[in-house]
């Protein structure tokens, strides 16, 4: 042992303990971070994913080769598909018959309007880890196009980190022909991850100049009220109709290639390849199914919580009269057997109504919210807003804000039950001021 | 900045919301932010900062002095990051520093920038006339060498001010002595006259943002006559000119002293600044040595940028921001020495002669700037949902939540049921008791390795690395007011080890046979100048006292001396052979250590082997100028602690080595 060796021993094994379980404990630490940072999903026991210390070459495993590039060689796996695959319960050509309007809805921003699925790169990457800041890699970035009459998904792997540099050459040349982007989640992760490793290599390139279609926050707003969770494979599984195969869980990745970059056994990492393969044709499938729900939504026969989340959609991206035909819609189809929805929906039209000037037929339906729903302080404000400014009723609106308080003083609402109380005491106190 | 444009200065810190920081990131032309943002928000993003890195010209550092010790030491590394990843940008910034006056601010800008400087010591600023009062309370206890307590002076002292309309800052070296000095004062004024309620405020980090600014602003308009504050208003913070200023005791060096004494009377008028010593030694050295206090600082900051613990943290940092390219260097180690302990740990991967961060962490988190250790241990309560009520640095959990220690919050006692050291917790459930627990503690301290000595006097001067063991082995409960030991208890918890850097010296047994004292006053005697000397050494190195521990007992490692629930004995290291009769020692050469109380050393104990001289002669003078009869806090110590002899006995050794020069 070096003498610094020994030096760092000593201060390391300072905290009582010999340096043998500190060793494992910093490792069992890191763990534990993972599971964390994962949610504890699908880890997997460190001895499973190191059975061996045989030398695998990837090359015989995934469809690809070893590609030169002025920045060094890297490894490029590709899969081509026809475009009239059908990945789940959808053909990835689909995306043809899309309107691009609706992509410009979903997304929130205009220019998407004009995507074409032919200038379009769709991507996922797969990281050393989701800490983010500049010591996470991308050591598989996962890029699909159309291309003719098929589906192309490329796939750039570094063997090993010092692979960085070709590997992003490569991407630049794919982002410089692309005139549009979706991804999901990319736009908080993948793309500030592959910006800022483009950055680290001193390349000249960012993914912030192009357009980019990021589905993790339409879904959202889509299904976060009828699915367990907003994940890719939960979509899949819901909504897509695809059921995955040979996969590995996300959140194991990161474990995964660094036990491949310690045994070169490119085993450990060949799933990862699948898993990403079926995430970059999921974004295909994913963005013609989002952009036909989002066209078809006031004409269809949906659930009635899909249609009520679609026509909020709608009404924040100013598509006001699809937007009512949606809440109406949702509104006459939920009435009996989804009462939660209804009174949801009913509230939307309520509003809409208000916002009209139709003030005696907005009245109706927060009465009727006010007398079979659920406790929710809105629509008696609004009923009580009602009696008091339009039709004078000084009574009726006094006693409705009483009864509002009473609920919620027994703790009957949580969210801003503070700002509500203030509220209904305010009114309670003009109201009874003028009625003397 | 074209001539004329405007330049955009911005804050990024903490409080920063999300999206002012994309802003400042891009448009930023001058960023105030501090060690701590710079540490784990700004270099572990820098990609996202290439601008401002792409185009750095300036690095200021204001407040130099505060970054010594620890803290300083860990500056250093954040500042060798920074300049790697400027010359990655391919910008060289040049550093300017500002400190508040110490003896040696050119040497510590050098340890922290690594870089020569050019000092600039000639104030410009005007001055206005300031008096400055040292005042030592009188004695109350001589036996004890108790004197009356700053707090209540300081509180007769802002309040005559006040009465008298003079806007008056009252600093504290306490949190709980902010609040206990605030409700003091609000109570004096508020049965006065009709005064607003803030006519009297507090102030002390953990008050709310809204809080403080109001304050700060109430002290500009002259609203809030009186604030009593922790060093939190020492430093940065602009709240106008005050008239005087109390010092609730000696804040722990002069440089701060100075600072806090102005605040009152910064431009014009006179103005007054009160220093009340309490009854420690320090506050003691201080208040009877004046010319102290006027004369050149005699105050030298100290770091270690190459601690093993820190230094190692930030190579973690450093890779994680860029990998370390084979034949790089960073910091006086080994570096490649280092990275290849880190690749066998699977922190890192070596790849072609690069060495690539590969694990899924972000180490910025896992260590603080200001402390060393990243294991602190969690207080939960009980019942509940097990709630965290407070953490504990790793080295004073052993002290302060050993099982049944009362261990206490906002004044809030809290009994402590279980230590679970494995999972680095401890379970409490809170009680209302009249007592509080006190630890004893024994430490034997090994030599490892000698890295200099001195032997021009009689006693043998040296300094290296030693292996420090500490252990808990009991408490004393301790009655509120009355201080009377009502009882003790065992504790058993494992040894904490810790390999640091000490001074010591040791006194050959012939020297101290012509004394004329048997082998256990004399043991008195060292314990009494270990006592003063740490005291004193905290002084000229400007640390904490806590930054310093000490023990007396035999070079080899035979033998210490230790507190137990009897008194104080010689005990055998070896645990189970127990006490040992002073006189049947063999090789009988006390050694009195001073060692750095952080694993690896921060670069104290070279400095006080260099002072060893000073400090003796110095120490000596502390005690011969005491009042006390036989030894009390402000000199050898308390002398239930250190013997009825230990006074007399101290300034016979210290004579003896002074003698020998």
């Amino acid at each position: 042992m070096t003498k610094l060796r020994e030096r760092l021993e000593g201060v390391l094994g300072s905290s009582g303990r010999a340096p043998e379980q500190d060793k494992q404990r910093t490792i069992s630490q890191l763990r534990q971070r993972i599971d964390e940072l994962t949610g504890g999903r699908g880890m997997v026991q460190p001895q499973a994913m190191e059975p061996t210390t045989q030398r695998v070459d990837i090359q015989g495993l995934v469809p690809g080769r070893v590609v030169d590039t002025p920045c060094g060689p890297t490894f490029v796996a590709q899969y081509r598909y026809p475009m009239a695959l059908t990945h789940g319960r959808l053909r990835l050509d689909r995306l043809f018959d899309v309107d691009p309007a609706m992509l410009a809805l979903l997304g929130a921003d205009p220019s998407l309007a004009a995507l074409d699925p032919r200038r379009t790169l769709f991507f996922d990457t797969e990281t050393t880890g989701l800490a983010g800041g500049t010591g996470t890699y991308a050591f598989l970035i996962g890029l699909g196009e159309f291309e003719g009459d098929e589906f192309v998904v490329t796939q750039l792997f570094m063997r090993d980190l010092n692979e960085e540099g070709a590997s992003l050459h490569l991407l630049t040349q794919k982002l410089e022909r692309a005139a549009f982007l979706v991804s999901f989640n990319g736009k908080t992760f993948d793309a500030p991850l592959l910006n800022t490793r483009l950055v680290l290599n001193r390349l000249p390139a960012s993914l912030d100049d192009t357009p980019h279609l990021d589905l993790l926050h339409p879904s959202r707003r889509l299904f976060r009220e009828q699915l367990p969770d907003c994940r890719l494979g939960t979509l899949e599984q819901y909504e897509l109709g695809f059921e995955r195969r040979g996969d590995v869980p996300g959140s194991m990745v990161p474990e995964l290639y660094r036990s491949y970059l310690r045994s070169r056994d490119g085993r450990l990492v060949a799933k990862v390849f699948t898993h990403n393969v079926y995430d970059v044709l999921s974004l295909v499938t994913l963005t013609s199914h989002l952009a036909q729900l989002v066209a078809q939504a006031d004409s269809s026969t949906l659930d009635p919580a899909l249609i009520l989340a679609t026509a909020r959609l709608l009404r924040d991206r100013g598509q006001i009269d699809r937007a009512r035909r949606c809440f109406n819609l949702a509104l006459e189809r939920s009435s009996e057997a989804d009462p939660h929805t209804a009174s949801r929906a009913r509230l939307e039209v309520a509003l809409d109504l208000k916002r009209g000037g139709e003030h005696e037929r907005a009245a109706e339906h927060f009465t009727i919210l006010v007398d079979c729903g659920p406790f929710d302080p809105l629509p008696y404000e609004q009923l009580a807003i009602h009696l008091e400014h339009h039709a004078n009723d000084y009574i009726r609106a006094e006693q409705l804000t009483q009864r509002a308080l009473q609920f919620l003083r027994a703790g009957a609402f949580a969210s801003r039950r503070e700002y509500w109380i203030a509220a209904f005491e305010h009114r309670l106190s003009r109201l009874q001021r003028k009625l003397g | 900045a074209a001539i004329g444009a405007p330049i955009k200065t911005f804050t990024y810190d903490g409080d920063t919301p999300d999206d002012a920081r994309r802003a400042i990131r891009s448009q930023g032309h001058i960023v105030v932010s501090n060690p701590d943002m710079l540490h784990a928000g700004v270099l572990p993003h820098h990609t996202k900062w290439q601008k401002l890195f792409t185009n750095l010209r300036y690095v200021v550092l204001d407040e130099l002095h505060t970054y010594r010790g620890v803290f300083g030491s860990h500056l250093a590394n954040v500042l060798r990051r920074l300049r790697r990843i400027c010359k990655f940008y391919n910008s060289e910034p040049t550093f300017i520093c500002c400190s508040a006056t110490i003896a040696n601010p050119g040497e510590l800008a050098e340890a922290l920038i690594e870089r020569p400087v050019k000092v600039v010591d000639r104030s410009g600023a005007p001055r206005s006339r300031k008096r400055l009062i040292l005042y030592n309370p009188p004695v109350v206890n001589r036996e004890l060498g108790i004197r009356k307590s700053a707090v209540t002076e300081a509180r007769k002292i802002a309040a005559n001010f006040i009465e008298n309309g003079i806007q008056t800052i009252v600093f504290t070296t306490s949190r709980l002595n902010v609040e206990v000095l605030t409700r003091y004062l609000k109570d004096r004024f508020s049965r006065d006259k009709l005064v607003p309620d803030d006519f009297i405020s507090g102030y002390r980090g953990g008050y709310l943002p809204n809080l403080r600014r109001r304050i700060e602003s109430g002290l500009r308009t002259g609203k809030v006559m009186g604030v009593v504050s922790t060093n939190a208003l020492e430093l940065g913070i602009d709240i106008g000119d005050l008239t005087a200023c109390v010092m609730a005791g000696y804040p722990g060096s002069i440089a701060s002293a100075w600072q806090q004494a102005g605040r009152a009377g910064r431009r014009s008028g006179s103005s007054c600044a009160v220093l009340i010593a309490r009854s420690n030694p320090l506050d003691q050295y201080i208040v009877t040595h004046p010319e102290y206090f006027f004369g050149a600082s005699p105050e030298h900051a100290r770091i270690n940028a190459d601690n093993l613990l820190i230094l190692l943290s930030h190579i973690k940092s450093a890779s994680f921001e860029l990998p370390f390219e084979d034949g790089e260097s960073f910091g006086r180690e080994n570096l490649i020495e280092l990275l290849e302990f880190l690749e066998e740990k699977s922190v890192l991967h070596h790849s072609e002669g690069r060495w690539h961060w590969n694990t899924d962490a972000y180490p910025a988190d896992e260590i603080s700037l200001r402390n060393i250790s990243t294991e602190n241990f969690v207080v939960v309560l009980k019942d509940a949902q097990n709630k965290v009520i407070a953490e504990v640095d790793f080295s004073a959990a052993p002290t302060t939540i050993h099982p049944d220690a009362i261990y206490m919050v906002e004044s809030q006692q809290y009994y402590v049921d279980e230590l679970d050291w494995e999972r680095r917790r401890a379970l409490v459930h809170p009680v209302d008791v009249d007592y509080y627990t006190d630890a004893m503690t024994y430490t034997n301290v090994r030599v490892l390795d000698r890295f200099d000595f001195d032997k021009a006097g009689s006693e043998i001067v040296e300094h290296g690395e030693v292996q420090v063991v500490r252990k808990v082995v009991g408490f004393k409960k301790i009655k509120f007011y009355t201080s009377e030991n009502v009882g003790f208890g065992d504790v058993t918890l494992p040894d904490n080890q810790m390999h640091t850097t000490s001074y010591w010296f040791t006194v050959p047994q012939d020297m101290l046979r012509s004394l004329g004292y048997n082998r256990s006053d004399l043991i008195d005697g060292l314990l009494g100048i270990g006592h003063a000397l740490h005291h004193l050494a905290s002084v000229a190195l400007m640390c904490d006292v806590r930054d310093l521990d000490r023990c007396v007992g035999d070079k080899s490692a035979e033998w210490f001396v230790r507190h137990d629930p009897g008194g104080r004995g010689i005990y055998s290291a070896d645990d189970a052979a127990g006490l040992i009769d002073p006189e049947r020692i063999d090789a009988f050469d006390p050694t009195l250590f001073i060692y750095d109380t952080y694993p690896g050393g921060i670069g104290l104990s070279p400095e006080i082997f260099r002072l060893h001289v000073e400090l003796i002669a110095r120490a000596r003078e502390l005690i011969a100028g005491c009042a006390c009869e036989a030894g009390c806090p402000s000199c050898v110590g308390p002398v239930n602690e250190v013997g009825v002899k230990s006074k007399e006995v101290a300034l016979k050794i210290l004579e003896l080595l002074l003698n020998g020069r």
